[in-house]
């Protein structure tokens, strides 16, 4: 034997033996935790949830009764080709990932769950749906569904699903962008085996290689059988995963972090814009009114610097408040056009206004000053958004105390700004939100109109349908939680079904708290999730929606 | 077929054992040598085939055309004939690969000018773009008379097909490869510790790094208008770990599998992000593609030999145009390149009229150094931006929030990024150190064979315990 092949032999005992040694560390520290049978349990779960989608796909298919496609658009040609015949009424439904997610429960029994199967089962007049729903579609990508559905299908009448969410982005995935100039056979009775043949003359018909999926499965099996650390590597990830962030906010924050906490090192709920500091470096203990916490602007040039919230929707609307605040300055300019405590109000008819009368602060320097102000308008108020505003000037200022005060026949009510002594923190998330610009909305709601035109103009025999879909609406934390616009956008998009003679369904509101989920994965895991629901809502939509249409 | 499924890991045993003991036993050295071949031949095509079968009959094809094309070039008596000969084999290379990979970017723009809506439902053979390259530089070699054709269409046939490097290279020579298969090849010869290094050093950058640190990239990619300055950074520089490792990783795996068959492979990659400048980066990345850029189509077209230095910048920029061209058929690769092309053409005018007058002390020398790297990796990165957006509108978008100040939702820096990242950067500056060049210079492994030993076992350890659930296909299969 060769000296360097004597060598590799030593070589490979070393790595056996550390490979041996740090798994032989690793589990034990791992099954020493009490937790570690949740995160096992919590890892079979997944494992189980993953291999019953891809399972679920081919049963599906082996049916002929693919009619909605789990896996984020991949196979979307071969759903297409999957297309069932039905002798029913044909609705076919276009949405995103909320109609076919069904939050908390395993995909195989929830795919009975889905608001498509559901609106079959509980409707009197005989329709079959068509779920085309993908995850996350864009107002582009629905309009090609919608057009590559109807083509093959020929629906009676079409339901498209639609959010703020995903009118936003404009993008076009690849794996629909390759379906756009495709033309798909259009289902007659007379093609009762739809496709099937077409779609399995894959590489198994011209070669036999599915020899090559029975080797990789007995592998994956014998490896996952044998090698203890290999089929507990999930569970063990993120347990280190934990572990490690747990150790390190307690290396940063000095003390023992649990896992409820999370800190930011971020002001609840306000934010700034277009100054010098952002919302870390801008939140300051330097000095304070109050407590031992303010905001801060620095304008090195003069720009139009703001700390701002968002929208506030009043329980009771009412016509008058009490606004107050405090600010210390250092060498405002006094050519700074404003700086003040300006509130944005929303009327119940939708129009606004600003109101900074009586809440500006003097210039140049001074210690903590403050302003306050009664303001009664001539129509009742539904919300308020604050702003602190320090625009064209240069200098330093800070600001604590920013309340606004509602008040019902003559009596003050609490102040509704949270966090107006700006002490606490932002803690971890407990849902994603969804708060855009005006410009934001206004995009949305053009792509709102593109979809209400194109189904408007789709020649279907009835009616054609649009969904505003439901999500977490809830007073502190929403999907969106800018309410104001957000029902002006409902309101508009209603209006524009009307003239287009298009039936508008709003499901909004119709959940609560209860049917949505917990996120079980990702960047977003424990966070609840907002747009998507259970099993239970599902039903409560599918009603919803047949009651509306008259189904 | 990836090498880092089970599936290769059976399929590659198999070739392994018959390889080297059951056709090992043949007495007779030619029919040894006969037997190997066809039955790497044989590997190959399976190996090609478990991923498409149809498409093995292109590849075919192009062997047929380049095998006869090459042996017409060589035995052609006028200039002419020879040309006519060469021009076929380019047509029907090219001829393919403008097809399989172009036709719809060129509708599309079409489209896009006319408003038509032309479309070719065409599947992109994966790998083309890398054999395409192979079979087209032993024409070319023949036709410059710097080899002579094989005179064996296995032989032949198995250097375009050869599996280690077949679907994303390194994109290997015929004038290198060829030779290496007249040869009988002898199981003691085998360098063990070369080829575990390779494969294993390969497999942690796929499956630990590239897989896992894809989660920090591919979200802000998909949906780029929701991500805040931070983030958008953590995502670029995700990205750039990524397809570093991604793609590197599988070079240095195509080694490692071809070692062990007793083949050489050209390294792909040395280091790249160490480099301070964009002319020694492009000498450090994806190097046989570069080489071949140079040496088939740069120097061609005059290369620095030119009456004027202006012909020389036009030829450094169409290069490096159709270099980005050849990674995909769409305008933000064309994009990259031109930008790569003007930062070369940047860096030779700097070059000339700056660098060399610059006396720095040591100090002043260091941070001149570390300002350039800075500058240079920037630049890497802002142009990977390009590379993997899908449309210039998403890549305006990152680079927007790249550059100007953009809410963030989240303000924490991922532990799992700064792991991942810390690997990469400890591996890629501090590796060297302990690496010797082996095999006339072309490879690397470590100088202490005891910390060798260790880190299989640690690479062993993350592979198990890291490596990402799902088995991503490498990048570069879709150019």
């Amino acid at each position: 034997m060769k000296k360097e092949h004597r060598l590799f032999i030593i070589q490979l005992v070393i790595a056996v033996a550390l490979f041996l040694g740090l798994s032989f560390m690793v589990k034990k520290a791992f099954m020493s935790d009490p937790k570690a049978q949740s995160y096992l349990e919590f890892n079979e779960g997944v494992k189980k949830m993953a291999s019953s989608t891809y399972a679920l796909v081919d049963s599906l298919i082996a049916t002929n009764d693919l009619t909605f496609d789990p896996t984020s658009g991949k196979d979307i040609d071969k759903v297409l080709n999957n297309l069932k015949y039905t002798d029913n009424k044909k609705l076919l439904i276009v949405g995103s990932s909320q109609m076919r997610v069904v939050q908390g429960e395993e995909i195989q029994d929830a795919y009975q769950s889905l608001v498509s199967r559901k609106i079959e089962r509980y409707n009197s007049k005989g329709y079959s749906t068509y779920n085309l729903s993908l995850g996350g579609m864009t107002t582009k990508e629905k309009l090609i569904m919608t057009t590559k559905g109807t083509e093959i299908i020929n629906p009676e009448r079409v339901l498209v699903s639609v959010t703020p969410w995903d009118c936003l982005s404009d993008k076009l995935r690849p794996s629909i962008k390759a379906i756009q100039g495709k033309t798909y056979a259009s289902l007659e009775k007379t093609d009762e085996v739809v496709t099937k043949e077409a779609t399995n003359t894959g590489s198994d018909e011209v070669f036999p290689l599915n020899i090559n999926s029975q080797i990789t499965e007995t592998v994956d099996k014998i490896v996952e059988d044998n090698i203890d650390i290999y089929s507990k590597r999930a569970a063990i990830k993120t347990w280190l995963s934990d572990k490690t962030t747990k150790v390190l906010k307690g290396i940063k924050d000095g003390t023992e972090a649990t896992e409820e906490v999370f800190k930011t090192n971020l002001p609840l709920y306000w934010f700034t814009v277009n100054q010098d500091l952002d919302n870390l470096s801008g939140w300051v203990s330097e000095t304070a009114q109050s407590g031992k916490k303010s905001i801060k602007i620095v304008n090195k040039d003069p720009q139009n610097a703001k700390w701002l919230g968002n929208d506030i929707i009043l329980d009771t609307p009412t016509d008058t408040f009490e606004f107050e605040g405090w600010s210390k300055a250092e060498n405002v300019s006094s050519s700074t056009k404003l700086y003040c405590i300006d509130f944005q109000v929303i009327f119940e008819d939708g129009t606004s206004k600003w109101h900074y009368k009586g809440l500006t602060f003097n210039k140049g320097t001074h210690d903590w000053e403050k302003v306050t102000t009664r303001v009664r308008f001539d129509k009742k108020v539904k919300s308020i958004k604050p702003h602190v505003l320090f625009y064209g000037g240069t200098g330093t200022v800070w600001f604590d105390q920013i309340i606004a005060k509602p008040l019902y026949d003559g009596v003050l009510g609490d102040n509704v700004l949270p966090n107006s002594d700006f002490e606490e923190e932002l803690k971890e998330r407990q849902n994603v939100t969804y708060t855009y610009t005006t410009a934001e909305w206004k995009r949305i709601e053009q792509n709102m109109f593109a979809v209400v035109d194109h189904i408007a103009g789709l020649a279907t025999k009835e009616q054609n349908v649009l969904l505003f879909t439901p999500f977490w609406h809830h007073n502190e934390k929403t999907a969106y939680p800018q309410k104001a616009q957000y029902n002006n956008l409902v309101e508009t998009v209603k209006k524009y079904c009307e003239q287009k003679n298009v039936a508008f369904v709003d499901a909004s509101y119709i959940l609560t708290k209860d049917n949505f989920g917990i996120y079980t994965k990702g960047s977003v895991r424990d966070k609840i999730d907002v747009l998507h629901f259970n099993a239970d809502a599902h039903e409560k939509l599918a009603k919803y929606i047949i009651k509306e249409l008259n189904l | 077929m990836i090498f880092s499924t089970s599936l290769f890991l059976v399929f590659f045993t198999i070739v392994f054992l018959v390889y080297w003991f059951v056709l090992g036993s043949i007495k007779n050295e030619d029919k040894r040598l006969k037997a190997r071949i066809i039955f790497l031949l044989l590997a190959s095509y399976y190996f090609y085939m478990s991923w498409n079968p149809v498409f093995i009959l292109l590849i075919l094809f192009s062997t047929v055309v380049d095998y006869i094309a090459g042996k017409k070039i060589h035995n052609s008596v006028s200039q002419k004939q020879k040309r006519f000969y060469l021009v076929i084999s380019l047509i029907t290379n090219l001829g393919f690969l403008a097809y399989f990979k172009y036709v719809n970017f060129f509708l599309g723009t079409v489209n896009d000018i006319t408003g038509s809506n032309f479309f070719v439902d065409v599947i992109l053979p994966v790998g083309i773009s890398f054999y395409t390259f192979q079979s087209m530089c032993y024409t070319i070699d023949i036709y410059y008379g710097k080899m002579k054709p094989s005179k064996d269409f296995f032989e032949f046939s198995l250097y375009v097909t050869f599996f280690p490097q077949l679907v994303a290279g390194p994109i290997v020579r015929a004038i290198d490869f060829i030779p290496q298969l007249k040869v009988n090849q002898y199981f003691k010869d085998i360098n063990f510790q070369l080829a575990a290094n390779y494969f294993l050093l390969g497999l942690v950058k796929k499956v630990v790094i590239a897989d896992n640190i894809a989660q920090f990239s591919d979200p802000l990619f998909a949906n780029p208008d929701q991500f805040g300055t931070l983030s958008s950074w953590i995502g670029v520089t995700a990205y750039s770990v990524q397809i570093y490792c991604d793609f590197s990783g599988y070079s240095d795996m195509a080694i490692g599998v071809a070692a062990l068959l007793g083949f050489r492979l050209m390294e792909n990659f040395n280091m790249p992000y160490n480099a301070t400048d964009i002319t020694v980066f492009w000498r450090k990345w994806h190097i046989s593609l570069s080489s071949w850029l140079r040496d088939y189509l740069f120097i061609p077209l005059g290369g620095s030999r030119v009456s004027k230095k202006i012909f020389y910048y036009r030829n450094l920029m169409l290069t490096m145009l159709l270099g980005g061209l050849w990674h995909g058929a769409s305008w933000n690769f064309v994009v990259w390149g031109g930008l790569h092309g003007s930062a070369l053409i940047v860096h030779k005018l700097y070059k000339t009229k700056y660098s060399d007058n610059f006396k720095f002390s040591k100090i002043g020398q260091s941070a001149y150094t570390v300002g350039a790297w800075v500058v240079t990796m920037i630049f890497v990165m802002v142009t990977w931006v390009f590379f993997r957006a899908q449309t210039f509108g998403d890549a305006a978008q990152v680079l927007q929030n790249m550059f100007t100040f953009q809410e963030s939702v989240d303000y924490r820096i991922p532990i799992a990024f700064v792991a991942l990242l810390a690997i990469t950067v400890v591996g890629h500056f501090f590796g060297t150190k302990y690496y010797q060049e082996v095999e006339e210079k072309q490879h690397h492994m470590f100088k202490n064979p005891y910390l060798q030993g260790a880190l299989f076992g640690l690479a062993i350890f993350m592979v198990i315990l890291f490596g990402s659930d799902d088995n991503q296909a490498f990048i570069y299969f879709q150019f």
